[in-house]
């Protein structure tokens, strides 16, 4: 049977879509945003978590760990990531929930017996679940099969994507997605590819062809402070919502640093440009820059 | 410098009490009142719109409690002592207030009811000290809960409850001697109770001049004068008796009020008597009337629901109630709206405004779920059930026809602990169970599983005998005749509330630390018996030393399942007991010959109060912290969202047991931002079976705020359990397990 990489799965989501819903948070992406406040949805592996702010530098983790991921360097703890063979003795050892292993393996019905725990909450809100991460996409064959499951209990389904696939992925759960939620990050091909690692010509084809193909889309646009929320951003998300009047609306996301912990946590390098929270002079120069009359709703959620 | 206390009341109180000591229960109880009614009545404040504010005396008689064993004929030894030395009081009047304490000390009826204890009850429940002493059980001193047929009240009016009382004497039939006639007394002091008001108040306001207060006494007067000779005609007069009458009966919770005040109400703005805004100002005043009455754990007021003669009217008061609930800022009265499937879904609106504004009220009740739970728990016809009324804490009875005072708690957490002890307590350091094995000897969880439920049904059996001699020594000392009279079928039977006159004499049992007992023994199964990671007696060492030395041990016991997160393990296990100790409870009722003995879930700070005496627990709690609230996961235990606490809330079934309570908090974001989302939440939870919510709508950061700049956050309201507080009032660890709940 296939199986998922899930980093995890949050009831009670009002975030992610219409309604109360499931998020499923996919692990994996091919997108590296510097601002991302998700790293763990990164790597497409299960990873070592430390939480360095946990640790009492009790040094169970040592003394049980068999592939010297963890060592005693100068009285304290120290995590070579590297090393890790995620074999969880040493998250059973912290007394401290210092550690932990982020993604875990699922199977299509074992993801629908948690979804359906909660189908009256979804009925009475009109919600469902969204399919989130990292990038679902990159997992297109467990997706797939879970969308179809999820579409078999007459369920609402959203994808949030970053729309970086092959543009074959979206014909294969055209069928089983009701509502994409397709971001749209920086302007500019080259200044994509330094905001994000990847150019953007492959997502604004994917766009184009989820729209030609009359799905669903809502884009969502992070604005974060001082990296992509210049003029001529904000006013390429206009034109884009002139250009596609069929999208069923445009959400512009402030940014939080609430994230910036994890990326040392997981043994990544935290990005020097790590940005700071939107400022509600930020909001305000974004309100009045995308007042603009057009037919599509642009809310700054 | 105020005026010196002159214990003139209590004095003559107790010299009346004494010359009566041998007469009958009514006619003493009726002698009694009249004194103590007499000097207790106090002028109104400025800006009220009715008479009636009382003064309780510091001896006296009440159904119900002036403080931890004062009921009945009370007396408040310790205030009266720290009210002598407050003052100069001459040597003389010392000997005279000394003696009458020590009158009361044997004579009061709850030393009354502790002394006809046989020696089991008083070797298993040592203490009365609940909130300062460990221990597995504890009596409580009250009669508690009652709602008064005020309908009735405002229907007849004095006259005609007097006319109705003397059919009754003069149809010859057979009746408790005394009663009826010292009923016709008990009128008779409402009616003094009134004239002195008028002559009072006219005296006040002939120097008046404020022209609005001077109005607002004019009215005043006009509806007590009237209420001398005819029913109330007017919501003005109808509220004015139903205040006096509450006050004299020492009736704190008030019942269906949009059913017995709905039609006056409706009838002056038909008729253009008062306008709408009048009518609020009137509600407005009643509702701070009631505020500072103080009952901290009452003051309930019932609207909505199925069962209301005119729903019309009822809903349009229901309206006006929650609106005052709204602008008169304050934790009385705990109003809760009962809402069923085809309900005018204006007054549902309306509440979800009232709760967005961090009111804490109006407290949901769920009538789909409710009647067919109260019919078959209570064992009532379902047109019976329809009339249940949530009082005090949360706890049901049917309006003016049963009673179900709960005069007892259990903590079955301490029943755990002592159980594992083989019946030794670790905090008191003394033998207070049965001991039932060492943990050496279970060799099965079911054995141990067994052991706790014979500890538990041990103590509940003599929580139900307490209950029972509750009632008996009560309707030994009194008649308790203002409740006598607007409790159904006691003038027909010519016989006082607790002497046969009341049809469903019920009682309920309060517990505590369901969550934590389920849990833990949820993981001595899991962690002993099963996995055999580690031996019973080894576990319990760790408990002991409040894991000290454990840290591993306790993550180990709370990473396993709780109650709360829709795990079906644990909420099997919470279920599993909670039907172990609602039918215990249910089955003792024949036993002690009452009509029903339930089983409530609710809370006031209990949990925090009796946490501090239980030691560490399995589930990973740490000794002395405190124990679960209501029906609800232990604090921040519940970690898998609001849909699956929801789903765990809706499977311990609801039909065993008279009330159980759910605290829910959430954040103002997800509360107004996601308001539409938060109410297909709450409508899912209602058709999925749930039965109560009380929902605060607060922000985390604005608690830790009021912990440390608590001046600035009196406007700060939580729902502690099963009453309302200012937060920056509660104690320190009350405040910080309510900052522990998760928010959703």
């Amino acid at each position: 049977m296939l199986q998922g990489l899930i980093s995890d799965i949050h009831r009670f989501s009002l975030e992610d879509g219409p309604g109360i819903r499931t998020t499923i948070f996919m692990k994996g992406c091919p997108l590296s945003c510097v601002w991302c406040h998700n790293p763990e949805t990164h790597s497409t592996q299960p990873q070592l978590r430390f939480r360095q702010a946990q640790c009492q530098d009790c040094l169970e983790c040592v003394k049980v760990c068999p592939s010297g991921a963890h060592a005693h360097v100068e009285q304290h703890h120290f995590a070579a990531f590297d090393a890790c063979d995620l074999n969880g003795a040493c998250v059973s050892a912290c007394p401290n929930r210092a550690l932990s292993i982020v993604g875990k393996y699922w199977s299509a019905p074992d993801i629908i017996q948690v979804i359906l725990k909660d189908r009256s909450y979804y009925e009475s809100s009109s919600g469902g679940v969204t399919l989130s991460g990292g990038e679902p996409l990159m997992q297109i064959h467990f997706i797939r099969e879970l969308l179809e499951a999820i579409k078999g209990e007459n369920i609402h389904t959203c994808l949030d994507t970053s729309g970086h696939a092959p543009t074959e992925h979206l014909d294969q759960i055209m069928d089983f997605v009701d509502l994409y939620y397709f971001d749209y990050k920086a302007t500019g091909l080259e200044n994509h590819r330094k905001l994000t690692g990847v150019r953007n010509k492959v997502i604004l084809e994917n766009l184009e062809y989820l729209l030609r193909n009359e799905q669903q889309v809502i884009l969502r646009c992070p604005l974060i402070p001082g990296i992509n929320d210049d003029d001529k951003h904000l006013d390429a998300i206009l034109s884009l919502a002139q250009k596609y009047p069929e999208l069923k609306g445009v959400h512009v996301l402030p940014y939080h640093s609430f994230g910036r912990s994890k990326w040392r946590d997981l043994g990544m390098e935290v990005p020097i440009s790590l940005p700071a929270s939107t400022t509600e002079g930020d909001l305000s120069r974004w309100h009045k820059l995308l007042s603009h009359e057009i037919n599509i709703p642009i809310q700054i959620i | 410098m105020t005026e010196r206390y002159n214990f003139r009341r209590e004095l003559q109180f107790t010299s009346t009490y004494q010359t009566l000591i041998g007469a009958l229960p009514a006619e003493r109880e009726l002698a009694c009142l009249k004194v103590q009614m007499s000097g207790s009545f106090v002028a109104p404040k400025i800006e009220d719109h009715f008479a009636g504010r009382y003064d309780r005396p510091l001896v006296g008689f009440s159904i119900d409690e002036w403080g931890q064993k004062a009921f009945g004929y009370y007396h408040l030894a310790e205030v009266m002592r720290a009210t002598m030395t407050s003052s100069h009081y001459s040597d003389e009047e010392k000997r005279d207030i000394e003696a009458m304490i020590d009158f009361w000390e044997q004579e009061n009826t709850s030393a009354k009811l502790r002394a006809s204890y046989s020696t089991e009850l008083k070797k298993f429940l040592p203490s009365d000290n609940w909130m300062g002493e460990p221990g597995i059980a504890f009596p409580l001193y009250r009669l508690t809960g009652g709602n008064l047929n005020y309908e009735q009240l405002l229907q007849l009016g004095i006259g005609g409850l007097e006319n109705l009382i003397k059919a009754r004497i003069q149809s010859g039939d057979e009746h408790e001697p005394a009663f009826l006639e010292a009923m016709l007394g008990a009128l008779q002091i409402l009616r003094d109770t009134i004239t002195a008001y008028i002559g009072s108040l006219s005296v006040i306001r002939e120097s008046l001049v404020d022209p609005e207060r001077s109005k607002r006494l004019r009215i005043i007067i006009k509806s007590l004068k009237a209420l001398l000779t005819s029913a109330p005609s007017s919501f003005h007069e109808a509220i004015q008796l139903f205040w006096l009458y509450s006050l004299l009966a020492d009736n704190r919770n008030y019942g269906r009020m949009d059913v017995y005040l709905g039609d006056f109400l409706h009838e002056d703005l038909s008729s253009g008597v008062i306008s709408e805004i009048e009518a609020q100002e009137m509600l407005n005043s009643l509702w701070k009337l009631m505020a500072d009455r103080e009952t901290r754990v009452h003051g309930r007021i019932i609207i909505g629901g199925k069962g209301r003669k005119d729903e019309a009217n009822a809903d349009h008061f229901a309206l006006l109630a929650m609106e005052a609930t709204r602008v008169v800022l304050a934790i009385e009265p705990q109003l809760s709206l009962r809402i069923y499937d085809g309900m005018n879904q204006k007054l549902l609106e309306k509440a979800y405004d009232v709760l967005s504004e961090g009111r804490t009220f109006p407290i949901l009740y769920n009538d789909d779920a409710n009647i067919p739970s109260v019919q078959k728990a209570f064992g009532f016809s379902e047109l019976e059930a329809e009339q249940y009324t949530p009082y005090g804490c949360g706890e049901y009875i049917l309006d003016h026809q049963s009673f179900g005072t709960p005069s007892g708690v259990i903590n079955l957490l301490k029943a755990l602990e002592i159980t594992l002890h083989n019946g030794f307590d670790p905090v008191s350091k003394r033998n207070m169970g049965l001991p039932l094995g060492a943990a050496n000897t279970f060799t099965s969880f079911e054995e141990l599983l067994s052991a706790y439920k014979r500890q538990v049904e041990h103590h509940v059996r003599l929580m139900a005998q307490q209950e029972a001699m509750e009632y008996s020594v009560a309707g030994q000392a009194a008649s308790f005749l203002f409740t006598s009279l607007l409790y159904d079928n006691c003038i027909e039977r010519g016989k006082s509330i607790f002497n046969d006159g009341i049809r469903y004499l019920g009682g309920t049992l309060e517990t505590y630390g369901n969550t934590n007992a389920a849990d833990s023994l949820l993981a001595i199964r899991q962690l002993v018996f099963e996995d055999k990671q580690v031996s019973l007696e080894e576990l319990i060492q760790a408990l002991d030393s409040d894991f000290e030395g454990h840290a591993l041990l306790r993550k180990q016991l709370q990473d396993l399942p709780k109650y709360g997160n829709d795990i079906e393990v644990a909420d099997r296990m919470y279920d599993e007991l909670h039907h172990h100790v609602c039918e215990y409870v249910a089955d003792q009722a024949k036993e002690v010959d009452l009509h029903s003995y339930l089983v409530v879930i609710i809370n006031n700070s209990a949990n925090t109060l009796m946490g501090r005496w239980t030691s560490a627990s399995a589930d990973g709690r740490r000794s002395g912290t405190s124990m679960n609230n209501g029906n609800a996961p232990s604090s921040g235990n519940d970690k898998e969202g609001a849909t699956a606490l929801l789903n765990s809330l809706v499977k311990p079934a609801h039909s065993i047991h008279a009330g159980a309570v759910q605290n829910m908090k959430f954040s103002r974001d997800t509360f107004i931002h996601h308001r539409a989302k938060v109410v297909a939440l709450l409508d899912s939870y209602f058709k999925n079976g749930g039965a109560q919510a009380m929902i605060t709508v607060v922000d985390r950061d604005e608690l830790e705020k009021a912990m440390d700049n608590p001046e600035a956050y009196s406007h700060v309201f939580v729902r502690v359990g099963g009453f309302s507080a200012r937060f920056i009032e509660l104690d320190h660890d009350v405040q910080l397990e309510i900052l522990n709940r998760t928010l959703y």
